[in-house]
C-alpha cells in the first residue's frame, strides 16, 4: 500500500533544487526584463520551437498533469474526455486565431481585441476579462500545488498553497516572460519525458491479478492480500494489450484505510468495459435533459476556452513572426497531444495499482511514481512543482498586463516611464498572487481539472465570442466587444455561483442550487455573442472599422 | 506604390490561408460534434467493442492522433500557400523592373 505521508530526503532536495533553479534563473535573467517589451512578451525575440515547448509547459498545467490522471484513476473512461476538450481547443487556436493575434497585438489580449477599435471602454472590459480569467485559473492550480506539497513536506495544504504562490511571485516579480518562458520550456520537456518513462514503467509493471484473473489493485504480485489468496504478475505489456487486458477483464475496487492508504476491496468488483466507456462520472445513459447539456457545455467550454485563455494568447507576441507562431502552435499541439495520449496509461496503471487517494484524486500521478520507487516520486513531485510554476508564473504575467498595460497605460492614461511600468506589473504580480494563495486555500480538495472546466468556461463566454467577432466580423463595434465581454462574463460567473458544486461548497444540498448546471458555457457562450450582435447592429453610427 | 502592393499581397495572403483555417475548423468541429454527439445520445454505442477496447476510446485516441495530423496539414498547405504568394510577387516584381 502506499503512504501519503511517507516523506523522502532525495524528494525534499529535489523539490528545494526546482526552486532554487527557478528563482536562479529568474535573477539572472532580470536585466533581460528592464523595458516593458522585455517583461511582458519576453522582447518577441523567442525561437519558435522553445516557444512551442513553452505552450506544452504553459499548458499542461496542475489541471493536466495531475487532474486528468488524477479523474481517469478514479473515474475512468470520462475523466479521458476531459484531455480530448482540452486538445481540440488549440485547432480553434492554430486555424483561426494564431497568426491574427500575433499580427494585430504587442503585450496582452486585449491589445489584439483592441487593434481595430482604439476604445477605452473595450479595454478595461477586456482587462477585467482577463483579470477573472487568470484567476479562476490560478485556483486549480494553488490547489494542485498545495495537494503536491502536503504527501512531499509533511506539511499542511496551506503551508504548500503559501510557498507555491511566494516562489511564482518572485518568478514573475523579477524578470517577468523571460524567465517564465524558459521556466516553462524547461518544465514542458521534462514533462513530456517523465510521462514516458512513468508509461514505460507502467507497461513493464503489467498488472497484479488473483487466481480468477481480476486485477487487484495493488503494486507488486509479492503483496499479500488479507484472505491470503494467491496473486499473479502478467509481466510486460505492449500499450494496445494493456488497454485490451484491461478492457477485457474484472478490477477489484479500493477502500480507504484508517491510515490514509487503500487496499482492495474483494467484496466489490468492476469490469474493465464499464470503466473504459462512458459513466464514471457523466451519467449520459441515463438520458436526463440536464446531465446531457452540462455535458455538452462541458465540451464546448474546453474547444473553445482554450483559444480564449490570455496567458496563452499572450505567448504569440514572443515570437518573431506570424510563420514561427503557427510553427510553435504545431509544436504544441504535438506535446499536448503525447501528453494526453500518455495520461491515459497513466491514470489507468494508477486505478490497477490502487495508487490513489480517495480524499483526493488529484494525488493519484504522483502516488504511482511512489509506486515505482522514492527517486521516482521525488522527480515527478518536483515536475508536477514545476508544472505549477509554470502555469502560475504565466497567468500571474498575463494578470500583471492588463493592470500595468491595459488599465493604468491605455485606459487611465498615467503616463510612466518605461522603467515605471516595468514596476507597475511587478507590483501588480505580487497582488495577483497573494489573491491566488487566498483563492487555492478556498478550493481545497476539489479536482483540478474540475476547476480548471470553470476557467474554460469564463474565458469560453467572456473571450471568444468578443475576440472571434472584432477579428473577423465588419460589423463589429466597440460597445458590441463591450456588451459581449460583460455579459459573457456576468452570466457564466452568476452560474458557476449558483451551481450545484457551488452549494455543495456553501454547505446546502446540490438540489437547491436554482441553476441545475454545473458548466455555463452553453448558455452564457450564446447570450455574449447574441449581446455583441444586437448592440453593434443598432449602433446608429456606422463602425470604427 | 510598391509598399502598398505588397500590403494588399499580404493581406491576401492572410485571406487565403484564413479561408484555408475556417474549412479546416469546419471539418474538425463536424468530427468533434459527431464525437460528442454520439455521448450523449447514443453512449452503449460508445462501449462497443473494436480491436478489443471500447469504441469510445478508439474515438478519443483517433480524435486526438487527427488533431496533431490536421495541424501538420494546415502548416504544409500554408507554407505552399506563402511559396505561391512569394513567387507571385517576384514575378510581378520582376515584370515592372523589365
Amino acid at each position: 500500500m502506499v503512504m501519503l505521508a511517507q516523506q523522502s530526503t532525495l524528494a525534499v532536495l529535489l523539490f528545494l533544487l526546482v526552486i532554487a533553479l527557478v528563482v536562479g534563473l529568474s535573477c539572472h535573467l532580470i536585466r533581460r526584463s528592464s523595458s516593458p517589451a522585455g517583461y511582458f512578451v519576453a522582447s518577441g525575440s523567442v525561437h519558435w520551437g522553445v516557444n512551442g515547448i513553452s505552450f506544452v509547459g504553459d499548458y499542461l498545467s496542475a489541471a493536466s498533469f495531475l487532474g486528468v490522471g488524477g479523474m481517469i484513476a478514479v473515474a475512468g473512461y470520462d475523466g479521458f474526455l476531459y484531455s480530448i476538450g482540452f486538445l481540440s481547443g488549440w485547432v480553434v487556436l492554430l486555424l483561426l486565431l494564431a497568426e491574427p493575434v500575433r499580427r494585430l497585438g504587442h503585450f496582452t489580449f486585449t491589445d489584439a481585441i483592441d487593434a481595430y477599435f482604439q476604445s477605452r471602454g473595450l479595454r478595461l472590459a477586456a482587462a477585467i476579462s482577463t483579470l477573472v480569467v487568470s484567476i479562476f485559473y490560478l485556483i486549480p492550480q494553488m490547489v494542485g500545488a498545495g495537494a503536491l506539497i502536503t504527501p512531499l513536506l509533511g506539511v499542511p495544504h496551506y503551508v504548500g498553497v503559501l510557498l507555491v504562490g511566494s516562489v511564482v511571485t518572485i518568478i514573475v516579480a523579477t524578470s517577468g516572460m523571460v524567465s517564465t518562458t524558459y521556466v516553462q520550456c524547461f518544465k514542458g520537456a521534462l514533462l513530456l519525458v517523465v510521462s514516458l518513462v512513468l508509461v514505460g514503467a507502467v507497461l513493464e509493471r503489467g498488472f497484479t491479478v488473483d487466481d480468477a484473473g481480476v486485477i487487484v489493485p495493488v503494486v507488486a504480485a509479492s503483496a499479500q492480500p488479507a484472505d491470503a489468496r494467491s496473486l499473479n504478475a502478467t509481466g510486460v505489456l505492449g500499450p494496445l494489450d494493456f488497454l485490451q487486458r484491461f478492457y477485457a477483464g474484472d478490477i477489484y475496487q479500493v477502500r480507504a484505510d484508517s491510515d490514509g492508504s487503500v487496499s482492495p476491496d474483494f467484496t466489490q468488483k468492476k469490469s474493465g468495459a464499464a470503466i473504459l466507456s462512458s459513466g464514471g462520472l457523466f451519467n449520459l445513459a441515463s438520458g436526463k435533459f440536464l446531465e446531457r447539456i452540462d455535458f455538452i457545455s462541458l465540451m464546448l467550454a474546453l474547444i473553445c476556452g482554450t483559444a480564449a485563455l490570455p496567458h496563452i494568447l499572450i505567448r504569440y507576441y514572443t515570437v518573431s513572426s506570424n510563420v514561427a507562431a503557427r510553427k510553435s502552435t504545431i509544436v504544441a499541439i504535438s506535446g499536448v497531444g503525447l501528453f494526453y495520449l500518455l495520461s491515459l496509461f497513466i491514470g489507468l496503471g494508477a486505478m490497477a495499482s490502487g495508487t490513489i487517494n480517495l480524499a483526493d484524486s488529484n494525488m493519484a500521478v504522483p502516488l504511482l511514481a511512489k509506486s515505482f520507487g522514492i527517486v521516482f516520486f521525488a522527480i515527478v513531485t518536483a515536475i508536477a512543482f514545476s508544472a505549477v510554476l509554470g502555469t502560475v508564473s504565466g497567468l500571474i504575467i498575463a494578470a500583471s498586463g492588463a493592470v500595468a498595460h491595459d488599465i493604468m497605460d491605455r485606459v487611465l492614461g498615467i503616463k510612466m516611464t518605461a522603467l515605471e511600468k516595468v514596476a507597475a506589473g511587478r507590483i501588480a504580480a505580487v497582488i495577483v498572487g497573494c489573491v491566488a494563495i487566498y483563492l487555492g486555500l478556498v478550493f481545497e480538495g476539489m479536482n483540478v481539472s474540475y476547476l480548471a472546466g470553470w476557467a474554460f468556461a469564463v474565458a469560453a463566454s467572456a473571450n471568444l465570442p468578443a475576440l472571434l467577432m472584432a477579428l473577423f466580423w465588419q460589423r463589429t463595434t466597440s460597445r458590441g466587444v463591450v456588451a459581449a465581454i460583460l455579459s459573457g462574463l456576468v452570466i457564466s460567473l452568476a452560474l458557476i455561483l449558483l451551481s450545484p458544486e457551488m452549494y455543495l461548497r456553501y454547505g446546502y444540498d446540490a438540489i437547491q442550487a436554482p441553476v441545475q448546471l454545473n458548466h455555463p458555457a452553453i448558455i452564457a457562450m450564446p447570450i455574449s455573442l447574441l449581446a455583441l450582435i444586437v448592440v453593434s447592429l443598432r449602433a446608429k453610427k456606422a463602425p470604427l472599422r | 506604390m510598391m509598399q502598398q502592393y505588397t500590403n494588399a499581397k499580404v493581406d491576401l495572403l492572410f485571406r487565403a490561408k484564413l479561408q484555408l483555417g475556417i474549412r479546416l475548423l469546419l471539418c474538425f468541429f463536424s468530427v468533434y460534434a459527431i464525437f460528442v454527439s454520439l455521448h450523449v445520445f447514443k453512449p452503449h454505442w460508445l462501449s462497443a467493442p473494436v480491436v478489443g477496447v471500447s469504441l469510445g476510446l478508439v474515438l478519443s485516441v483517433g480524435l486526438i492522433i487527427s488533431t496533431v495530423v490536421l495541424a501538420l496539414a494546415f502548416h504544409l498547405l500554408s507554407c505552399r500557400i506563402e511559396r505561391t504568394f512569394a513567387d507571385q510577387l517576384l514575378q510581378t516584381v520582376t515584370q515592372e523592373k523589365q
